[in-house]
């Protein structure tokens, strides 16, 4: 047992990567947060939470490890609005997006304090992954919000028939020069985790600017 | 379908690119526009441009050569009738495109292909008063800029145009070294639509103006997005009054669509005149 212990979701992008480690690895069920043990965080000095789930099964989860030890949580909050779960937990000192591909292997980190901002880097160093260093963790951060609603414009774009998958890549990636097509880039993010960042900026903010299309529905 | 001989009429910055590179692909060019001297300092600039590159050592001596040979400039009233393609390349005004578009109806051989440049004028409303035939020979073609390295063409159909025409197009420009892009006519084709959000949702992320959110989406989006360019610096680049007015008529295209909605500090910065670069003064200061 070692003093750093990772709580992961089987549908973080990164669990391959965090398995190489040598962490501890507890798998999370996110259905069944009451699995989880006191025992589990004994002695620990830090908790890395990779899980990805919806805001409140999230606060839920971290006010459960929170009454187990007073380690610091750096939790991934790709999909959720990270300025409200910093709001109502206290152990959480950082919040990461790192179940959003990066082209360049970067991931943005907000974190309460210098001293966890060192830490959550080091991690991430040792997963092959740089750390973008933010002044809030908003609403799903900010780059997988610009991206998630580019792609699912195109994803709008597919259910009118506008182009091919293949003219609308060409498009953006030699007109403007952007470093994916959208679809390959939904592809090689995950249209789940697209869908689910649209979902909580539907939900936080009630704007209808944030609906999901038929076509990246359909796809996942 | 050969393209030996093209009509490019506009010699605005789209218009002397979209020349100069068709002159690069050994294809004869004539560069008309309505003020002659717009041509002529077009041609000057299409010399040094290349001349530029000949001293880069990017072109040799006797490609800058032939690439000149291949490019004229003509007075409007005394274009050749028989260019296989006519490109459009000019204001962005319905009326005086439509007109233009109907006299060369008249006056260009049955064969021309007739193209727009347009980006934001309906490529079906340019062709609805074309005669049966030409209608099927009416397309967009959407260049960007600088057209010379650009590789995208975004090829727009309308419902009269034909397929044959269409992958005819789609071929000759995948073979000269352009990324064709086919699409049909709808606002904004493809990249003024779906890059729309690369701007509106970091202005959603920014909510009031503050210099350092504005530098720190720039970087995420660089560091961590890997785009060339922040949302922002991009912005001051195009110019915001350009991209304001670009969001407004796809938005107003789409009936409002929450989707494009304009923000309220891109109407402020138009509305004070920090438009960007050119200005000096945008999301960042430039020295003038």
């Amino acid at each position: 047992m070692t003093s750093k212990l990772i709580l992961a979701t089987d549908n973080h992008p990164l669990a391959e990567a965090l398995a190489r480690t040598d962490y501890d690895i507890l798998e999370v069920d996110p259905q069944a947060l009451y699995e989880l043990s006191p025992s589990d965080f004994e002695n620990r000095e830090m908790i890395f939470d990779f899980t990805v789930m919806d805001t409140d099964s999230k606060i839920e989860l971290l006010l459960n490890v929170e009454n187990y030890t007073d380690a610091p949580i750096f939790s991934d909050t790709t999909i959720n609005w990270g300025d409200y779960i910093l709001k109502n937990t206290n152990g959480t000192t950082t919040c990461f997006a790192g179940a959003f591909y990066s082209p360049k292997d970067t991931i943005e980190v907000y974190s309460r304090d210098d001293h966890s901002f060192e830490l959550m880097s080091k991690l991430l160093k040792e997963i092959g992954l740089e750390a973008k260093q933010v002044s809030s963790p908003g609403i799903c951060f900010t780059y997988p919000r610009i991206t998630s609603m580019i792609i699912n414009e195109a994803y709008f774009a597919k259910d009118e028939s506008l182009a091919s998958d293949n003219a609308l890549d060409t498009a953006m990636k030699f007109g403007v020069n952007y470093p994916h097509g959208p679809i390959e880039w939904s592809e090689k993010i995950n249209p789940i985790f697209v869908y689910h960042v649209l979902n909580e900026l539907y939900k936080v903010t009630e704007d209808n600017r944030y609906r999901v299309s038929k076509s990246l529905k359909i796809n996942i | 379908m050969e393209i030996k001989k093209v009509l490019i009429i506009g010699a605005g910055t789209m218009g002397r690119g979209i020349a100069q590179w068709f002159a690069q692909q050994g294809v004869c060019v004539e560069l008309t526009d309505a003020v002659f001297e717009m041509a002529s300092k077009s041609q000057i600039m299409i010399e040094d441009s290349l001349k530029a590159l000949e001293s880069k050592g990017k072109f040799t001596a006797d490609q800058v050569s032939a690439t000149i040979s291949k490019l004229s400039i003509i007075e409007i009233e005394k274009v050749s009738t028989d260019s296989d393609l006519v490109i459009e390349a000019i204001i962005e005004d319905l009326k005086i495109k439509t007109d233009l578009f109907l006299n060369l109806d008249q006056k260009m051989s049955k064969h021309t292909i007739f193209a727009s440049n347009t980006s934001s004028i309906p490529i079906t409303t340019l062709a609805r008063n074309l005669s049966q035939e030409r209608k099927e020979k009416m397309i967009g073609l959407h260049f960007f800029n600088p057209a010379t390295i650009m590789k995208l063409v975004e090829i727009i159909e309308t419902p009269w145009t034909s397929k044959d025409l269409t992958n005819t197009l789609d071929a000759w420009f995948s073979h000269e070294g352009k990324k064709p892009a086919i699409c049909k006519d709808y606002p904004g084709f493809i990249v003024n639509r779906v890059a729309r959000n690369f701007y509106g949702e970091a202005f959603q992320v920014l909510e009031s103006y503050d210099q350092e959110r504005i530098r720190e989406i720039d970087e995420v989006m660089t560091e961590v997005g890997g785009f060339k360019m922040g949302p922002f610096t991009l912005m001051d680049l195009i110019g915001i009054d350009i991209n304001y007015d670009v969001t407004c008529s796809v938005w107003k295209s789409y009936y409002n669509d929450p989707r494009f909605r304009p923000h309220r500090i891109q109407k402020e910065m138009v509305d004070s005149g920090r438009i960007g670069k050119k200005a000096g003064k945008g999301f960042y200061s430039y020295d003038k």
